[in-house]
């Protein structure tokens, strides 16, 4: 099962995550990364959405 | 599809051999870097390690990680030449053989003429970890800095030094830009460099070397320094390819998803991409991840799924600038939200048809989110009237 893991404070609130993979990530009102609960479904816009992380503040595994 | 050639092992290099494995490329990997040690990326040379911290805060990634991926990794080893129709990098001692080649030579510190005396009495440049170690040991709480040049880099570096401590004195243009941003979108950008200290310096300045430290004559003001660092722009590393490849003032011309010629690829820095000259993005960190992934793709045959909006940002004095989208000539700057005083902390960026082609924040999460979210559609006349 993939595994999403985010580091807040390397987060830099580009938001590129949450444009890329939308069901995935959001962001919160200081532009901070949110994973969404839920099974990621669509696992290839996740791998996108961290290999596009401007601070490489999300890890997807498995 | 056997053997793919990466050189350079900054971002974009080491991003391309990352994404290429990840997307199932089972064939051989090479990538090759002109300097000595572990890949490692730029962004922390101006921030953690000026800072005085370890230069290993710049490692991207050991290299036991590239072998435990089957990449073949070769430091030490510049490409000094390129025959496109044969397929074949020149280097130093000898030729390698590649069914593709992504150049990620980056860019390296510009020095125009004027300033190249200047070097050899000892200015600073700061664009490789060698740089960034000796910048910070020159400094210190009773050492003064002079920074050439307020752009990204000049303004990260004097953000840092004034975080420890040094006294320091910005040469900036009144016509200042931060990366991408210039006119109105760049306007809190020296009144905020002086309201942390700093003595910006916007008049022609004679800059001169005596008794072991630099003078700067501003003619009504002078200003005295220890140390001096020039920050005023980079220029691609491709030189090297100017008999091979098309290369210009930006480097080497590539179509807009990064290809060069039939197996030849650009990302990053080194890359001149058609359509892509006004994106916030270009010469960023952020741009050469993306290319290198969308490079990565087209190789691998698995291409982006979904267009990258380009993103720009910057930590200066504590203060996040952010930029999304393009800022091509000829556009009107739109303020939308503003600070206590009035001024203006978040802007549309809107051509003459009125839609929105950028965005841009200075210190406000929620500012940027809501200019991004317009990016693409026509400016709203109610956001106009606040």
């Amino acid at each position: 099962m993939v595994e999403i893991v985010v580091d807040s404070a390397a987060c830099v609130g580009a938001g590129q995550c949450a444009l890329t993979a939308p069901q995935v990530f959001d962001q919160d009102d200081d532009g901070i990364v949110v994973v969404l609960a839920g099974a990621v479904t669509d696992v290839s816009a996740a791998r996108q959405a961290a290999q596009l992380c401007p601070a490489r503040a999300i890890a997807v595994t498995g | 599809m056997s053997h793919v050639v990466v050189v350079g092992a900054s971002v974009g290099g080491v991003t391309c051999v990352q994404s290429l494995r990840e997307l199932g490329f089972d064939g051989d990997l090479t990538l090759l870097d002109a300097e000595d040690g572990p890949p490692y990326q730029r962004p922390p040379l101006s921030k953690e390690v000026l800072l005085g911290g370890d230069a290993a805060h710049a490692d991207l990634l050991d290299e036991s990680a590239l072998e435990a991926i089957g990449v073949e990794f070769r430091p030490g080893t510049p490409a000094v030449g390129l025959d496109v129709a044969g397929r074949r990098l020149r280097l130093a001692h000898g030729d390698l053989r590649f069914d593709a080649l992504v150049l990620a030579t980056g860019a390296a510190a510009a020095v125009p003429a004027p300033l190249t005396n200047l070097i050899e009495r000892g200015a600073h440049v700061l664009r490789t970890r060698g740089d960034a170690v000796a910048l910070a040991a020159a400094l210190g709480p009773g050492s003064g800095l002079a920074v050439l040049g307020g752009g990204v880099l000049g303004s990260e570096i004097v953000s840092a030094a004034v975080s420890r401590g040094v006294p320091t004195t910005l040469l900036a243009r009144t016509g200042q830009t931060l990366g991408p941003l210039r006119g109105a979108l760049v306007q809190r950008l020296l009144p905020l460099h002086r309201s942390r200290g700093v003595a910006v310096q916007t008049d022609r300045t004679r800059i001169s070397r005596g008794a072991g430290r630099w003078r700067i004559d501003a003619g009504a003001a002078r200003h005295v320094a220890d140390t001096l660092v020039i920050a005023v722009g980079v220029r691609a590393a491709a030189g090297w390819l100017e008999r091979s490849l098309p290369v210009g003032p930006n480097g080497v011309r590539c179509d807009s998803r990064g290809r060069v010629a039939p197996g030849v690829w650009a990302v990053g820095d080194v890359a001149d991409r058609a359509g892509g000259r006004y994106d916030v993005s270009r010469n960023t960190q952020a741009a050469a991840v993306a290319q290198a992934r969308e490079v990565a793709g087209a190789i691998a045959g698995d291409p982006l799924r979904v267009p990258v909006v380009p993103y720009f940002w910057s930590d200066l004095h504590g203060v996040r600038v952010q930029a999304a989208g393009r800022i091509p000539p000829g556009v009107r700057i739109q303020p939308l939200d503003r600070d206590d005083a009035g001024a203006p902390l978040a802007f549309a960026v809107v051509d003459a048809d009125g839609t929105v082609v950028g965005a841009a924040a200075w210190g406000s999460a929620r500012g940027f989110r809501r200019a991004r979210a317009m990016l693409g559609t026509p400016l709203e006349q109610e956001v106009v009237a606040r």
